[in-house]
């Protein structure tokens, strides 16, 4: 290498570093990061971390629709602390890549973030160790397995995992009195995750497995399946894939033969499932032929009731937030952020890494506990000094020792404009199907 | 300087490490030898994978909730050695079928095609990388040295990523403008020339295709494990056009050049897009990226084709450049 | 049998729709020299035209024939706009590639910035279904099918007896001698464009009509088994795109009855690579290797 090219090689180096140096300006002012600040009376943030773009563009406005009811109602009862609380989008984009970046730099610049809800399938397995390491508690609704025994401090989850899930829809399909079944589901991660356990649920609980499906995600056609699946005649079809494949399958097998009974899990609830696959085979037959097997939350619940009230007066900040109401990853997230406020509040501190060992304190059932199901009966019997367990629209949660909180499950049906729980999994129903 | 601004400055730090060297491989094939491939994401993401498997150990431990084709648990650098080899077989394999005696961008098609195959077969294999769910829990190197805070952890990582850059950096210079490197510019410029001076171009091509890979490789393996995870919603086929928009704008055969437009097209859009006066819908942010990155490269193709850093010519190659611009048009387009 | 039987029949499906825009790729390669890689764009935005007029209450299959217009147009104009500038400036074959390729960014890039991340659907009723043997179609499928095979025709009838057609296929061959025997070469190649413009129009509203539910991204994802098909055939031979759609459609559909369904594109792009190996101008030479294919 002789000295020219050295020299250009130098020149290089120091070219780069003055664009890394461009490119990462303006965000290192970020001040404490990383900690909440409880001085000042500044608003708190949570941060919703979901994909706003890309092919799970859903996920980011479904988890904001939790958080935003959740902070109106915080805010009308006095917020936390003296502190407003708002809800932060920030954009994870769906794959690893993009996400740690957007994450770092989320926690450099946001000097009061207090909580994150965020994390799905795609990037959990990224991000959520940077939030550990930020001591910054995140819940998160992904079902991804490996966080079935984790031992972060910061990582919460109040869905059951999707191996759970997969074994409920598998008895679901036993408790309807199928005898014949089939299974049908997507090869993108959200639907491999519970594909595995309700194969075999099905296969342990003594029903046919008459046919079992992978469909590759988004092809323009898939009749030679939908035949396939129309030659077996299955009773059921226990499925989980995204709107556009199961719109262009369910259309095809629908002209090919008949569509069966259909066992689904939370995502047939999301708004874009139903109207695509509603758009598809006609919005009657797919209410007839329906069964969602979701986590067991009673409609009838007061914080069920208290999240459609906010969720409507929200209008401003969710669009058309109607379509929300059965979505259970948005209640979920509305209850993930009520439980942050009244850990905060029982911790009278906003520091994330002080508020965090009192999320258990504020949902764990305990003798003598006062329970309640609003921000402003906890906030009110906490300044009372009295022990709370918040039983949220998703029911009560009791967090074990890897910070999962497990559900029941319920049947759900679609009718006269709602849905309604036809009836309760119990857990030994769930636990003969699962490994 | 708080330490999540150390955080995030630290991973715009990595980032841009590996954009210039994955950018590099592609400017070595593309830049230099004027081979098309289309496919470069492929290799990047195969020497993730191949770095994430030689890491990791066996499927069955930590709780077995990932599938993968096999799994050791190697020391530092082996993974990285393992994932640069890999990269280069791979190449081989793939330039040996898709660089035949056709046209360059009929080429471009079939590695084209090939980058979707791959990630097709990925995602519907699931033994074989975990399907769409990706690898995750990819160890870091550089946690395994205790003796230093996860701060200090993080800037070794920084200080790795800035040595191998360097080194790549020299090794590049070394091969540009050696006598092998007039072989490779000859290649792009004047294949005849350099069939009748006794070299062979198709073996040429394929010899920088393998050490493109070797790079491209290098640079996934480096990502993912800084990451810790890695899926094929990482390397979808546009994400090649990304590393081409970076050596169109920094300088093709441009070393200095490349480096600069990885550092600016690689990480610099996708933070500038933050400061941009569009609102804050995320749908339009995600886009505006795409939309710049496009009109970027259409903007140096027509006003600077040379890019900003522009590769140096030798005074010969200039002189034949003048002439070869007073000709009219026409015979410069059916080339 | 039976199984193959209606795999086959699903794959006549699938190929018409791939041979309408197969054909149209390979038209505008014809008479460029360039594969435009923004052809999936195309597709994409006419058949969010026909969606808006579809909601707006016409006729899907008026709604089809105005997004076709709109394809043609849309084409045009980026010739005029775009290509012909680049090409005239001076850009050799590779960066005319990544030109398109910049192009279909922008396009569906902004595209979706409009319309969002949602799923569309066009309200049109699928029709009666026909029982043939052993497969089923139904109005839709075959009123598809039949405009695939018509446009088709139109295509050759129009390029082997027409003046315009003779005009298209010299150029195609060799320009300067072309332009030298006095072709209007200008107005032939905005012809090209256009018409191929229109097959891009129709291929897109056909491709979501199938598809049944689509979004601003469905049209690219679909562009590389087009170009599959268009090169299979011989890039540049119309009747080589419709050759290779009709194979790509069909050993996509029997694959998927016989083996993986998930990996049914790969069996198609394997017989690609493997038809490339051994015969790399694809399985109709005719234009293509009168063009300087191979090296």
């Amino acid at each position: 290498m002789d000295r020219s090219s050295g020299r250009k090689l130098l020149g290089t180096t120091g070219m780069v570093v003055v664009a890394t140096a461009l490119a990462a300006c303006g965000n290192a002012s970020g001040g404490a990061g990383g900690g909440g600040g409880s001085g000042g009376k500044g608003p708190l943030e949570i941060a919703v971390f979901h994909a706003f773009s890309g092919p799970n563009a859903a996920y980011g406005p479904e988890a904001a629709a939790g958080c935003y009811p959740a902070a109106r109602e915080i805010n009308a009862a006095g917020g936390v602390l003296g502190h407003k609380l708002g809800c932060t989008p920030v954009d994870s984009k769906g794959d690893p890549a993009d996400a740690v970046p957007a994450a770092n730099r989320m926690i450099a610049a946001s000097s009061n973030l207090a909580g994150v809800i965020g994390g799905g399938s795609n990037e959990a397995t990224a991000v959520v160790p940077l939030f550990e390491q930020a001591q910054i508690p995140v819940f998160s609704t992904t079902g991804q397995a490996s966080f079935d025994r984790t031992n972060d401090k910061y990582f919460w989850r109040i869905l059951s995992p999707d191996a759970a899930q997969g074994s409920a829809m598998a008895a679901a399909a036993k408790k309807l009195g199928f005898s014949r079944a089939a299974t049908l589901f997507g090869n993108d991660v959200a639907a491999q995750g519970s594909a595995p356990t309700a194969i075999s649920g099905i296969k342990r609980l003594g029903l046919s497995l008459l046919a079992s499906q992978t469909l590759a995600v988004g092809q323009p056609s898939y009749r030679t399946e939908a035949q396939a699946m129309s030659t077996a005649k299955p009773q059921v079809i226990v499925t989980e894939a995204d709107p556009q494949t199961s719109a262009t399958y369910f259309a095809e097998l629908s002209q090919l033969g008949q569509v069966p009974a259909l066992i689904t899990d939370p995502v047939s609830q999301e708004p874009n499932w139903r109207k695509a696959v509603g758009g598809a085979i006609g919005t009657a037959l797919l209410n007839k032929q329906d069964y969602a097997v979701v986590a067991y939350s009673p409609m009838t619940t007061p914080a069920y009731k208290t999240f459609i009230a906010e969720l409507l007066a929200s209008s401003k900040q969710v669009p058309q937030p109607a379509q929300w109401e059965p979505d259970l990853y948005s209640v979920a997230d509305y209850d993930s952020t009520i439980i942050m406020a009244l850990a905060m509040d029982a911790a009278h501190s906003t520091k994330p890494s002080v508020y965090d060992s009192y999320i258990t304190k504020v949902t764990a059932p305990a003798p003598g506990a006062t329970m309640v199901n609003t921000y402003a009966a906890g906030k009110a019997a906490l300044s009372q000094g009295k022990r709370i367990q918040y039983v949220g629209a998703v029911g009560p949660l009791d967090f074990n020792q890897w910070h999962n909180a497990g559900n029941q499950f319920a049947i759900e049906r679609y009718s006269n404009g709602k849905w309604q729980v036809s009836s309760v999994l119990s857990a030994a129903e769930i636990n003969a199907a699962a490994p | 300087m708080s330490a999540a601004t150390q955080y995030y400055i630290a991973t715009i730090c990595v980032y841009v490490g590996v954009n210039v060297i994955g950018a590099w491989g592609l400017d070595l094939q593309f830049g230099v030898t004027g081979v098309l491939n289309f496919a470069f994401i492929l290799f990047q993401a195969v020497g993730a994978y191949t770095a994430a498997m030689l890491s990791l150990g066996p499927a069955s431990a930590s709780g077995g909730f990932q599938q993968y084709l096999f799994g050791v648990h190697l020391p530092f650098p082996l993974p990285i050695i393992g994932a640069m080899l890999v990269g280069a077989a791979l190449s081989a394999v793939v330039g040996l079928i898709t660089l035949r005696r056709l046209r360059s961008d009929y080429q471009a098609m079939v590695m084209l095609v090939v980058s979707v195959v791959a990630t097709v077969v990925a995602q519907s294999v699931i033994g074989l990388v975990n399907g769409d769910a990706g690898l995750s829990l990819i160890p870091n190197p550089v946690m395994g040295l205790t003796a230093f805070t996860r701060q200090q952890q993080t800037w070794l990582f920084v200080a790795l990523c800035a040595a191998l850059m360097v080194i790549v950096g020299a090794f590049m210079y070394a091969l540009v403008y050696s006598p092998y490197g007039r072989v490779l510019r000859g290649t792009r410029e004047n294949e005849p020339a350099i069939e009748a001076m006794g070299r062979s171009a198709a073996r040429a091509r394929l010899q920088v295709f393998v050490i493109g890979g070797a790079l491209g490789a290098l640079s996934g393996a480096l990502l993912a494990e800084f990451i810790g995870a890695w899926a094929p919603s990482e390397w979808l086929y546009p994400e090649t056009f990304v590393f081409f928009t970076a050596v169109i704008v920094g300088g093709r055969g441009s070393i200095s050049g490349v480096a600069l437009g990885a550092a600016l097209v690689g990480v610099g859009i996708q933070q500038a897009v933050q400061y941009m006066p569009i609102g804050s819908n995320p749908v339009v942010l995600a886009s505006m990226e795409w939309v710049i990155t496009g009109l970027l490269t259409m903007t140096f193709l027509w006003f600077r084709p040379q890019g900003l850093l522009p590769e140096q010519r030798r005074r010969f190659a200039r002189r034949r450049e003048r002439e070869a611009r007073a000709l009219p048009r026409e015979q410069a387009v059916s080339r | 049998m039976a199984v193959f039987i209606s795999a086959v029949g699903f794959g006549v499906v699938t190929a018409a729709i791939l041979a309408i825009s197969a054909v149209g790729f390979t038209l505008q390669f014809s008479v460029t020299n360039v594969f435009n890689l923004s052809f999936g764009s195309v597709m994409t935005i006419c058949g969010f035209v026909a969606y808006w007029l579809n909601h707006g209450g016409l006729n899907i299959w008026l709604a089809m024939a105005a997004a076709a217009v709109a394809g043609g147009l849309i084409s045009l104009a980026l010739n005029e706009l775009v290509f012909a500038p680049f090409i005239r400036h001076g850009l050799n074959l590779f960066g005319m590639v990544i030109i398109t390729i910049s192009v279909g960014l922008i396009a569906d890039h902004s595209l979706q910035a409009l319309v969002g991340p949602s799923f569309f659907a066009y309200t049109a009723r699928a029709g009666r279904a026909f029982h043939f043997a052993d497969f089923v179609l139904t109005r839709q499928e075959l009123a598809i099918i039949g405009i695939a095979l018509v446009l088709t025709v139109l295509v050759q009838v129009g390029l082997q007896y027409t003046r315009l057609g003779r005009a298209m296929r010299g150029l195609a061959v060799n320009a300067s001698l072309a332009r030298a025997c006095g072709v209007p070469t200008r107005r032939v190649i905005a012809l090209a464009w256009f018409v191929s413009g229109v097959l891009a129009g129709v291929g897109g509203v056909a491709l979501f009509l199938d598809i049944s539910t689509f979004t601003a991204t469905t049209g690219s994802e679909f562009l590389i088994v087009i170009i599959a098909a268009a090169v299979l055939g011989g890039i540049g031979s119309p009747r080589g795109a419709v050759l290779g759609a009709v194979v790509v459609g069909i050993v996509t559909e029997v694959g998927a009855a016989y083996w993986n369904p998930e990996l049914k594109d790969v069996l198609a792009f394997g017989v690609l690579i493997v038809v490339l190996l051994v015969r790399p101008q694809g399985l109709f030479a005719q234009l293509a290797t009168e063009r300087a294919l191979a090296r």
